[in-house]
């Protein structure tokens, strides 16, 4: 029995020794950050991007597209690339566009940079392309605007039109209030139209730039310090029985404004949905959902009245959350086309987002902020004046892309399809442009007037 | 590699410690003591056992720095069934609820406008799991009897939840907290569960048919948590270490 036991034993650790050797090797040693990631080959900027997207793309869960099937096909592609005496910048960019065809995350945006002779730039943007392909005409903001102040009905509008502000050198979106006669007599309807989420950020200016410039703010919200709406507002107005915050055209911009101009049209907190972040390296790795509150500054609507949101195929980002937010108020409606479908936030400093997150935008971020300072002098200034000097050698890559996967308040994805509105009323230019008449509009003063 | 060694070692060394065990004098005297007491060869015995559990997972996190997987405690419980052919020689199986808990921890800083802002998460991975161990349970000893057990276990993820936090980061993200199930993705978990047990005890009889075990089990998980889904993946398996105190029935 004594050898028996030893040479059981001895089996036994020899059996389990093979078999403590079977679990498979993590290939994760091989991953390296993106955003410190050095790439000095087209190839080796390829797997740079094609890894990064597929650890920090947060979209994996809905997105259809075939990301390894995509790196069989393209991988080939870059590597020839290496070993070709030309590549046009033809190729180039077909490459990179075709790599990211059909992507769900409609805020994606890439560049990417190879050096050379004549240096080759590519940008993609695959949700303009969906944008491009959809049957909706999204708005004239002018037209709809000239329409607005020729109205019979209007009895009293104030306006900023945005195109002035490079006269300070500050971003300013443009702002408009007007006031349109209700269904009976004294009744009023308020209506408020920018065109970005920027006016936190414009109301710093207030000491600076002339009063004229907040005029329309002060008007809907009867303070021009950002605190959301004090009793003062016409939106507060006893008189005033319905609201027009009209975002189409509206392309979005910091969350910070939700809550003094938007939540204040609640009358409490608001979910205006979920959020998660990437969580591990798998593609399917995500955080547990978060609650994405929006909350009711203390000046804020005092009566529940209706509130419409008009929007089109141009409301992006930040105007798609704010439409999210008044179609969940008890009297909120959504009156108009889709929306862009970039719902998901961002932060677009990969460091922030990439870094922390481990999801969201990757890459070299000195490169979006050159593209930004110098994209309006024409890519051919930025490739071969600045991106030339100073990525010479290096095959640098940007990506913009949202940092939190975002459904709405019943877990529906709203990435890449947009808000859908409770009435659509599809935009008609030639009704516009021929009678004047903005039937998007008219609809959501009907609505108003008739609750219908 | 060099922990497979270091574990064949320790194997080895074990090995040859019963064996200089067996040679004693006092243990060639158990054929003859068989008569005296009873013996459980050709029965059937049934135990229960209940304790601790200490799981990690082992998952790679590369360039996610400051991101940490930590073991967790937890309770576990179990029934066993063992038929003993041979005294030096058991077959043992049994039903175990085995909770494979961990936690995750980030704490991270950046730097935004000179500020340093400190960002911290944690989560607290709880999953639940029923294991069957098919094991061959090597015991000596004249009544205290001392086991080593080796084989392997199959299972299935029973259950799961997930609670943690985050502290706020400026404008960036609000503090929250969550608790709440885990929903499992058909698409990603593998619920399927097996790997290698091995361990060590202790039984104490009490009476003829009545005894105490105390087991030290570890379970080695050789199944990823996660199916292949890109083609650069980062496999996760459990690693738990059981502590068990149970009662046994000879049939």
């Amino acid at each position: 029995m004594k050898y028996s036991l030893v040479k059981i034993v001895l089996f036994s650790s020899l059996f389990l020794f093979i078999m403590t050797s079977c679990r498979k090797e993590s290939t994760v040693s091989d991953f390296v950050n993106p955003n410190s990631r050095v790439c000095t080959t087209y190839a080796s900027q390829f797997e740079a991007v094609w890894q990064g997207m597929d650890q920090g793309y947060v979209f994996w869960g809905h997105d259809t597209v075939n990301w390894d099937e995509r790196y069989r096909t393209f991988k080939p592609v870059f590597d020839s690339f290496d070993h070709a005496s030309y590549v046009s910048q033809a190729a180039y960019q077909q490459a990179y566009t075709d790599l990211f065809e059909g992507l769900l995350d409609h805020h994606l945006f890439g560049i990417f940079y190879a050096p050379g002779n004549n240096g080759k730039f590519a940008m993609v943007s695959p949700g303009v392309n969906e944008y491009e392909h959809t049957t909706y005409s999204g708005a004239e903001m002018e037209k709809e605007l000239d329409a607005l102040q020729k109205r019979s009905d209007l009895v009293k509008y104030i306006g900023y039109d945005a195109t002035i502000n490079y006269t300070y050198g500050i971003s300013i979106p443009g702002t408009h209030f007007a006031l349109i006669k209700g269904k009976n007599a004294g009744e009023m309807i308020a209506y408020f139209r920018f065109t970005g989420f920027s006016l936190s950020e414009l109301l710093q200016y207030r000491y600076v730039l002339p009063s004229y410039v907040f005029a329309p703010i002060k008007a809907f919200y009867g303070t021009d310090e950002g605190y959301g709406i004090t009793p003062k507002g016409y939106a507060n107005n006893d008189s005033v029985v319905g609201i027009i915050i009209d975002l189409r055209g509206n392309g979005g911009g910091s969350t910070a404004d939700l809550q003094p101009f938007i939540g204040s049209l609640a009358q409490q907190h608001s979910v205006v949905g979920y959020t998660r972040v990437k969580d591990g390296f798998g593609r399917l790795d995500y955080s547990p959902w978060a609650e994405y509150m929006v909350y009711c500054p203390s000046n804020h609507l005092l009566k529940e009245k209706p509130v419409v949101a008009l929007v089109d195929i141009n409301s992006v980002s930040c105007a798609e959350l704010a439409t999210m937010l008044i179609k969940g108020l008890p009297q909120g409606k959504v009156i108009g086309e889709r929306t862009y479908g970039a719902i998901g936030a961002l932060l677009p400093n990969s460091t922030y987002s990439h870094d922390l997150f481990y999801s969201g935008c990757m890459g070299d971020y000195t490169m979006y902020e050159y593209y930004r300072q110098y994209i309006g002098e024409g890519v051919d200034y930025l490739v071969q004046h600045v991106y030339r000097s100073e990525y010479k050698g290096k095959y640098p890559f940007y990506i913009y892309t949202s940092t939190f996967n975002m459904v709405d308040k019943d877990y529906n994805q709203v990435e890449g399809v947009g808000v859908k509105p409770d009435i659509e009323v599809l935009f008609n230019r030639n009704r516009l442009w021929n009678e004047g008449l903005d039937i998007q509009l008219e609809r959501a003063l009907r609505y108003i007037k008739t609750g219908r | 590699m060099k922990k497979n060694f270091l574990l064949l070692l320790t194997f080895l060394a074990l090995g040859f410690g019963l064996t200089a065990q067996t040679s004693t004098p006092q243990m060639q005297q158990t054929a003859g003591e068989e008569s005296d007491v009873f013996s459980p060869v050709g029965r059937w015995t049934l135990g229960v056992d209940a304790g601790l559990v200490f799981n990690t997972l082992d998952a790679g996190t590369a360039y996610m720095k400051n991101y940490t997987y930590m073991p967790r405690l937890s309770f576990s419980y179990g029934f066993n069934l063992r038929y003993q052919p041979y005294k030096w020689l058991a077959l043992r199986t049994g039903l175990y609820y085995i909770p494979k808990d961990y936690v995750l921890m980030q704490v991270d800083s950046i730097t935004i406008n000179d500020k340093i802002e400190v960002f911290a998460r944690g989560e607290m991975a709880q999953n639940g799991y029923l294991n069957v161990p098919f094991m061959a349970d090597l015991s000596i000893g004249k009544k205290v009897r001392y086991h080593l057990f080796l084989g392997g276990y199959m299972g299935y993820w029973l259950n799961g939840s997930r609670s943690g936090g985050a502290l706020p980061l400026m404008s960036v993200r609000d503090s929250y907290e969550y608790s709440e199930p885990y929903t499992f993705d058909k698409s990603r978990d593998n619920r399927f569960d097996a790997g290698l047990t091995y361990g060590l005890g202790i039984s104490i009889p009490c009476s003829k048919r009545v005894g105490i075990d105390v087991n030290m089990h570890w379970y080695y998980g050789l199944t990823d948590l996660q199916k292949r889904l890109s083609r650069q993946h980062n496999p996760q398996y459990n690693t738990s270490f059981l502590l068990l105190v149970g009662a046994t029935y000879t049939l």
